[in-house]
């Protein structure tokens, strides 16, 4: 206790070493705090409910048609229910939007059907009723209600609302329940509702995702043998070749964010090892000072412990310093990090500094403090403390500390070097992904959501023609060039899949549909679009008198893979669930592809039907505009609300922003790696400066003989700025073999730019280069500007 | 009176890659306790080489060398460590007080190595600052001192825990004349109490003070 009283007390008589300490392993230990506290709520926590890791998702797969994961049908999830015995629940949770009836006019809300077992499943029962019954769930069942607690607080201001009704999509709703707080899983809802399903719903029609909660002593496994066999026993022609199986919900729930999260993990941990190469450095510049009281303390008697204790206490003082200023910048980052970028992260996940959080946090700074301090100490213990006393009072650090501070820049350059490279590669990245060919033109683009709720819109002819009058009202808006909709916007975060057969294909009979993706658009689509139209024509601006007349594009993905070689036109296409023969549709038109599902994903085959001839309840307007698309929105909102004032808006954004929510991640992770990366040159560039600093007050007395025996400063320049940028190119060297490496393990997470990119290394050197090079200039322009004669007195 | 050190056969050489330079060279060396010796020779002759040997804090030489009836070879540092501080004082020329630790301070320093309570720290510190007539410089860093005041604090630090053995490296070189004799009428009364001194010295004069001069040559005993 008293040497740490000492540490306190030596460290305060030299405030300027000790703040530099602290601010080092400050930044070092806060960057791991904020990565290490999502990793903690994303990875390690889970799910808010109780034993999370017995939520499973459950799926269904037909591998001989490369279909690895869908979601399942009806009678299948109730199959799965019914037969399985490793299941304590199963339930479905299929997500939607509804509007809900209020005083201002149809609002939009996101909700989630689910099975009367739901939160019984979750293990998580309402805060305020309670959760839904058996039967709640049943056709006829009177009409129940759950809310989220945040939806609760945000739409009715947290009052008492248990009994209440509510009318979502024009149907009256009994509120019996409050969710519990930040339990949005799998998927943000603002209500929860009991899914009905008709009882002869289709086997085949995939739209419902269903999770379970294993039973005491089952596992994964025999869950997936079990579902495995349940589709087996199923004895319709349909389920031929699929099977099922299931995966943690967990993993689903963060499979997007989990390598990214590793690889800042990743990044942070060298940016602190960076930390600790950069204070061992500096202890040692400091040590080398006093290697003489070492030797004069050795010669006193003092043992090696005696002379090792009082670094070691200065280290366990710097990492509680280090600890709780990281623990404020941690903070500090985090909430920048949420603010940044909210939709980075699942709804459910709220990261907090718990005490796991708190207890790495600390293990990394004294981790990171301790290892730098046995650096300083092995080197200060080794020195043989005759030659210290001998060489007199000047203190001259030995050589091999000088060396030894040098092998740590090159590992500080090193590791920056490798986070630069990674960091370069990740905003390659992005910039890919945001300027590549979406094949459509989304600048000068509106889009406008809708949803055509309750009664008035019962029928397809009231849709169709309020779907129409809008078109011409919105056509009208000045500074709108064209005006159509489609059912599924590309990259709007939600797209429909339909099975389909094709006439005369013997490779693919109309009893083994393929899976395509499917829209239903309104004539001018492509064109509006800015998608070029390759053969044909488009569909055709009237309903089809009947559906064996409906008319059909596909795009080229489609031809390439259906009709290698050969045109599409004039081809029929069975289509809906199963292919029913006796619902057809003629390709009249091939259209170029569009990235529809993800940025990253290749273009997929698709059919575009007419929203005329199958009208969901749902149309997004996409709008061409002459002006900037945002300037447009109100205009186009008033407009929808005068002429039809029971739709639902649900958005009305450019497109671009659209694109920009698909970025989120990947902008994320540059960001975050880009500002580490920029850290850890810092960190690099101050420990080269520290070092040649070291290295010229060192040598004064040299460069002063130097300078006397004719050296001309520039020579001194010279001198210094070649070790400066000799120990860059070293670190250069062996940080972008380490690049290469590391950059291996990025594989998915790049798009367009491969590891091994030389422009991505090229630049890296140039920054490296231009970074060290400000490093050097200072001490050697001191080296080059010293005055001989005094440098010479200078002992 | 019994054998303090005795040295048979001590050599030390210094291993350059290839080359070997010999620096002490078949030393053999008796000091009985309660002898003031006196060690001189021409520069490089390897005078500090072998104090430092004598101090334990060299232990890389062949040859046997018993201090105080223990056999240095093959003693574990630990052991020779406690050795050390149980048995020898140093006085070095450069005087070597730590700067940023006041008179007190450096003097407490050997204490604070050896197992001794506070209380009595502080009493054997004050009793010292007291034998030394330094008491007013007590709370006096290092730089605020003559260099012959540093010296006399550099030996009170040397004799503070009471050694048998008090080794002296050129006690009086970076001193002029007048301060230099001050610090030898003190080694002479210190021996006269009964501490062992060995000194190393350019001078004459302070030559005389001890009972014994060893010449050095070249790494061997002059006769
Ligand atoms: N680390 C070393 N490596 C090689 N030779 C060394 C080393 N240290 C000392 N020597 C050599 O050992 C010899 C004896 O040195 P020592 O310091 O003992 O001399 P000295 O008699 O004390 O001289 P001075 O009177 O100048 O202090 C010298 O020739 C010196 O060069
Ligand atoms: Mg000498």
């Amino acid at each position: 206790m008293s040497e740490l009283r000492q540490a306190l007390r030596r460290l305060g008589r030299s405030p300027g070493f000790a703040l530099l300490a602290v601010a080092m392993l400050g930044l070092g230990v806060g960057t791991n705090t904020a990565v290490f506290s999502l990793v903690n709520t994303l990875l390690l926590r889970g799910l808010p409910v109780p034993a999370p890791g017995d939520l499973l998702s459950l799926f269904q797969s037909n591998p001989k048609r490369g279909v690895e994961r869908d979601v399942t049908s009806v009678p299948n999830f109730r199959d799965w229910r019914d037969q399985s015995t490793c299941f304590t629940h199963v339930s479905a949770v299929d997500p939607g939007q509804a509007t809900l009836a209020t005083p201002e006019g149809p609002e939009v809300l996101a909700i989630t059907g689910v099975s009367a077992s739901f939160f019984d499943l979750l293990g998580v029962p309402p805060v305020a009723g309670r959760g839904f019954r058996k039967g709640e769930d049943e056709e006829g069942a009177p009409l129940t209600a759950i809310l989220s607690h945040r939806f609760w607080q945000s739409r009715f201001g947290g009052r008492p609302m248990l009994g209440s009704p509510i009318t979502l999509d024009g149907r009256p709703f009994t509120v019996i329940g409050i969710a519990k707080e930040g339990l949005e899983v799998p998927v943000a809802t603002d209500v929860y509702v009991p899914a009905i399903y008709p009882a002869d719903s289709q086997r085949g029609a995939l739209f419902l995702p269903v999770i379970a909660r294993l039973a005491k002593g089952k596992t994964l496994a025999d869950a997936r043998t079990q579902l495995a066999a349940i589709m087996e026993r199923i004895p319709s022609e349909k389920e031929r070749g699929w099977t099922a199986s299931a995966v943690p919900l967990a993993e689903d729930a963060v499979s997007d964010q989990r390598m990214s999260l590793l690889l800042l993990q990743g990044a942070v941990l060298l940016v602190l090892l960076i930390v600790a190469a950069n204070l061992a450095a500096l202890l040692l510049a400091r040590a080398a000072r006093k290697t003489r009281d070492g030797a004069v303390r050795a010669a006193l008697g003092a043992s090696r412990m005696d002379l090792a204790a009082p670094l070691l206490a200065e280290g366990v003082v710097l990492a509680l310093g280090g600890w709780l200023f990281g623990l404020l910048l941690g903070r500090a980052f985090l909430a920048v990090l949420l603010v940044a970028s909210p939709a980075a992260l699942p709804a459910w996940a709220r990261p907090v500094l718990d005490g796991r959080v708190l207890l790495v946090s600390l293990g990394a700074a004294l981790g990171t403090a301790l290892l730098a301090s046995l650096v300083a100490i092995g080197q200060k213990v080794r020195s043989v403390p005759i030659e210290a006393l001998r060489e007199g009072s000047r203190a001259t650090p030995s050589r091999g500390s000088r060396r030894a501070q040098a092998v740590f820049v090159v590992l500080e350059l090193t590791l920056s070097v490798a986070l630069l490279g990674l960091a370069g590669l990740t905003l390659r990245t992005l910039s890919n992904l945001a300027t590549q060919n979406l094949g459509f033109e989304s600048r000068t683009l509106l889009v406008a959501n809708l949803l055509l709720p309750g009664a008035e819109f019962e029928t397809p002819g009231a849709r169709r023609s309020a779907v129409q009058a809008l078109t011409e009202r919105l056509s009208g808006l000045p500074g709108v060039t064209s005006v159509s909709g489609t059912t599924t916007l590309p990259l709007g975060g939600n797209y429909n899949d339909t099975v389909f057969g094709l006439e005369d294909r013997p490779d693919a009979p109309a009893t083994e549909p393929n899976v395509t993706g499917v829209d239903q658009v309104l004539p001018g689509y492509f064109e509006t679009m800015g998608m070029a139209l390759r053969e044909g024509r488009d569909l055709s601006p009237r309903s089809a008198p009947d559906p064996r007349a409906s008319e059909v594009v596909v795009n080229q993905a489609f031809e390439r893979r259906y009709f290698p070689g050969a045109s599409a036109l004039g081809k029929r296409v069975f289509f809906g669930p199963r292919a029913d023969p006796r619902r057809a549709a003629t390709i009249v038109g091939v259209v170029s592809d569009v990235k529809r599902e993800s940025l990253r994903r290749s273009e997929r085959p698709q059919l575009y039907f007419s929203y005329l001839d199958i009208t969901p309840r749902r149309m997004t307007f996409v709008l061409r505009t002459a002006l900037t698309p945002g300037e447009l929105s109100s205009q186009v909102r008033a407009a929808i609300r005068e002429v039809a004032p029971a739709a639902a808006i649900t958005s009305v954004t450019p497109m671009d922003s659209v694109l920009g929510d698909n970025l989120t991640l990947p902008r994320f992770l540059a960001g975050l790696l880009t500002f580490f990366a920029v850290t850890a040159l810092v960190l690099a560039a101050l420990g080269l400066f520290g070092v040649l600093s070291t290295v010229v007050a060192q040598r004064t007395n040299e460069i002063g003989v130097r300078l006397a025996l004719g050296a001309k400063p520039g020579d001194v320049f010279r001198l210094v700025t070649g070790q400066g940028l000799g120990l860059a190119a070293a670190g250069l060297a062996l940080g972008v073999g380490l690049s290469l490496g590391l950059g291996r393990l990025l594989g998915g997470l790049l798009y367009g730019v491969s590891a091994t990119d030389p422009t991505n290394l090229a630049s890296v050197a140039a920054v490296l280069f231009t970074v060290a090079s400000l490093a050097c200039i200072l001490p050697a322009r001191r080296a080059a500007s010293l005055d001989p004669v005094a440098a010479l007195r200078e002992e | 009176m019994a054998d303090l050190i005795k040295l048979e056969n001590v050599e030390k050489r210094y291993v350059n890659g290839a080359v070997s330079t010999w620096v002490l060279r078949r030393i053999s060396l008796t000091v009985e306790e309660g002898e003031f010796v006196t060690i001189m020779g021409p520069s490089g002759a390897g005078k500090s080489t072998l104090l430092a040997i004598l101090g334990l804090l060299d232990a890389e030489f062949d040859g046997s060398y018993t201090l105080d009836g223990t056999a240095i070879h093959g003693l574990k540092p630990k052991l020779r460590g406690e050795l050390a501080k149980r048995t020898i004082g140093f006085v070095f020329q450069q005087y070597h007080l730590l700067d940023d630790l006041t008179v007190a301070e450096n003097l407490e320093l050997p204490l604070s190595y050896r197992d001794m309570k506070g209380d009595e720290r502080k009493g054997l510190v004050a009793d010292t600052l007291d034998r030394f007539q330094i008491v007013g410089k007590k709370d006096l860093f290092p730089r605020q001192l003559s260099g012959g005041q540093q010296q006399l604090v550099g030996v009170a630090r040397a004799v503070i825990a009471k050694p048998k053995l008090l080794l002296a490296d050129e006690p009086t070189g970076n001193l002029h004349s007048e301060q230099g004799a001050e610090i030898m009428e003190l080694f002479k009364e210190l021996n006269r109490q009964g501490t062992t001194i060995i000194q190393i010295t350019h001078s004459k004069e302070n030559a005389a003070y001890g009972n014994r001069v060893v010449r050095l040559k070249d790494g061997w005993i002059a006769d």
